[in-house]
């Protein structure tokens, strides 16, 4: 059994994971998933003891299946439908704030 | 007066064939009971806007000689399964008012038999519980005893069927989520070998775990639906090949393997209404033994690793520009923190996080690819199990449904209620929960029967040959 130190999620760990994760926190929330992510790592923390042989093959039955390069669907087919699901559109167009600064 | 109580997928279709009722006045009788209990149980978040046009269709087919066994039949749909031109917002703020563009597999094909969708059941919020009491719209009560959850994810879908609410409904299942429920309220959840339902129009959460799953009373009513449902899609590059249902073999006894060390953990008055199930198969004849199957030990561990890891590789979608929920930000990046900081319940975010956790540089070999290994290492184990044993039999969940609220505030009591059942996801195999009994305080008790892959039709055997 190998020993392993239990993992911490300290809140500076969980606002790193939620800017990655592109998820706006509150201070309260912060605190109570710091002392969540830590129990549950805890618990899955059990799988680092585990010993695995080193040639445990995975089973792909496919990979990156493809259909033909052809016709789909009729063009503009369900367009309006998924237009109007757009919160933010104009001319059939998505609108998106800027991701490049002019500075 | 239709005996909604004790109907049946087969008894409807013949009495809707002999003209004794009208598919009109069945729907009709659905829908007085979802009014009389909707808002106390809280089963369904909105009704479908095109029920009276599909009763229509489906009278016509009776009336032109072309109805099948589903036809005219009422069923609920999980919040997460799309149907084209409906709200289906799965469970959560982020999509409360979202409008699905497109249908399911399974939902285009049910309703090409003649299926009626009643309406969008309650769900714990894309997938992820086991309670439904992370649904953004309240808890699904369950129907024998409203102080207690429903179970989850499929609390809806479970209670729809209980309550008579709807006939049969669809459900999905990823770590037990229709098998928990069906336990928790005494009907039955069937969870198929994976990939042998197309999973297109089911928002994916764990995509290499996910199944769409039906729930019903008899255990020929889930025959008649899964059925209707399975086979190759080419929108869903993980299902099966048709020909592996084309040759099902039955046995006239199966022998049965009991994890005891495992199965002791549960509750007392779980115990004890299993051990009395088990007894009754002994009865019928089959042979059951108890084993130690000890890597099912790290089963939660290597779901609670993987699952986060896809789920927040899935819900990266969820972003405030093409569809849902939008809370405009300073910038583009500010968008999408508040837009999923505020759209998303806490049970998504922490998945979200502990996907990203384990999925980082530094860590992602000792959880990501350690679990990834163990995943395979449960598979060949499981492999020696079937070898020799036709079934792997435990209680469905270890205790009966929990009082709404009393998960309180620690993630795990709810991860633990799946330790019986996210096996069958994980290792892919077909698992079924039938109603096993009650507690002395009449509480339901499901037992989980696990076959071998593609060995589907033999949990159908088993219970039928049990009375189910």
């Amino acid at each position: 059994m190998i020993n392993v130190q239990p993992t911490v999620i300290r809140e500076a760990d969980v606002r790193h994971l939620a800017r990655l994760a592109q998820l706006d926190l509150s201070d309260a929330e912060v605190t109570k998933f710091s002392t969540q992510l830590t129990s549950i790592l805890q618990y899955v923390d059990r799988v680092k003891g585990v010993e695995i042989s080193d040639d445990v093959k995975r089973d792909f039955r496919k990979i990156n299946v493809f259909r033909e390069d052809d016709h789909a669907h009729e063009a503009g087919e369900d367009r309006e439908a998924i237009l109007a699901e757009m919160p933010q559109c104009e001319d059939n167009m998505l609108i998106v704030q800027k991701i490049l600064s002019t500075d | 007066m239709i005996d909604l109580e004790h109907l049946t997928i087969t008894n409807a279709h013949n009495a809707l064939s002999r003209g004794e009722y009208t598919v009109r006045e069945l729907v009709d009788a659905y829908r007085a009971e979802i009014e009389k209990k909707n808002t106390d149980l809280n089963v369904y978040t909105s009704l479908f806007t095109d029920i009276d046009e599909r009763v229509a269709i489906a009278q016509e087919m009776f009336t032109q000689g072309t109805a099948t066994l589903l036809t005219g039949i009422p069923l609920a749909l999980k919040s997460i399964i799309a149907k084209k031109g409906q709200v289906t917002n799965a469970s959560s703020k982020i999509l409360e008012h979202y409008t699905a563009t497109y249908s399911a597999t399974v939902v285009e094909r049910l309703e090409q038999a003649g299926v009626i969708f009643l309406g969008s059941a309650n769900a714990d919020e894309f997938a992820m519980g086991a309670s439904t009491e992370n649904s953004a719209f309240g808890v699904t009560k369950n129907p024998v005893d409203p102080t207690r959850v429903a179970g989850g994810s499929s609390g809806g879908s479970i209670a729809a069927v209980k309550a008579n609410m709807a006939l049969a409904a669809l459900g999905t299942d990823t770590g037990g989520s229709i098998r928990e429920p069906a336990a928790f309220c005494g009907v039955i959840g069937l969870k198929s070998t994976y990939g042998a339902v197309s999973r297109y129009g089911s928002y994916p959460m764990g995509s290499s775990f996910d199944q769409i799953t039906p729930t019903a009373k008899t255990i020929e009513d889930i025959r008649i639906v899964e059925e209707a449902m399975r086979g190759e899609d080419g929108y869903d590059m993980t299902c099966l090949p048709n020909e592996v249902w084309e040759k099902e073999v039955t046995k006239k006894t199966y022998t049965i393997a009991v994890p005891k060390r495992l199965v002791d953990g549960s509750d007392e008055e779980v115990k004890k209404v299993f051990y009395a199930f088990v007894n009754r198969i002994q009865q019928e004849g089959h042979t059951v033994t108890e084993v130690d199957i000890p890597i099912l030990d790290m089963a939660l561990a290597v779901y609670y690793i993987l699952i986060p890891a896809e789920v927040s590789s899935n819900v990266a979608r969820y972003d405030g520009l093409r569809y849902g929920t939008k809370v405009p930000g300073k910038d583009l990046w500010d968008t999408y923190a508040k837009t999923r900081g505020q759209g998303f319940g806490d049970e998504v975010k922490r998945r979200i996080m502990l996907g990203t956790y384990v999925l980082s540089a530094g860590y992602a070999d000792k959880y990501y690819e350690k679990a990834l290994a163990l995943r395979e290492e449960l598979k060949s184990e499981l492999k020696k199990v079937f070898a020799t044993y036709d079934f792997i039999l435990t209680p469905t969940a270890p205790s009966v449904a929990p009082k709404i609220g009393s998960l309180g505030d620690d993630p795990l009591k709810e991860y633990l209620l799946d330790v019986f059942t996210v096996t069958a996801n994980t290792a892919g195999i077909p698992a079924l929960s039938l109603p096993a009994g009650n507690t002395e305080e009449h509480l339901p008790v499901g037992a989980q029967f696990m076959a071998a892959w593609e060995k589907d039709n033999q949990l159908i055997d088993i219970a039928k040959k049990l009375g189910f």
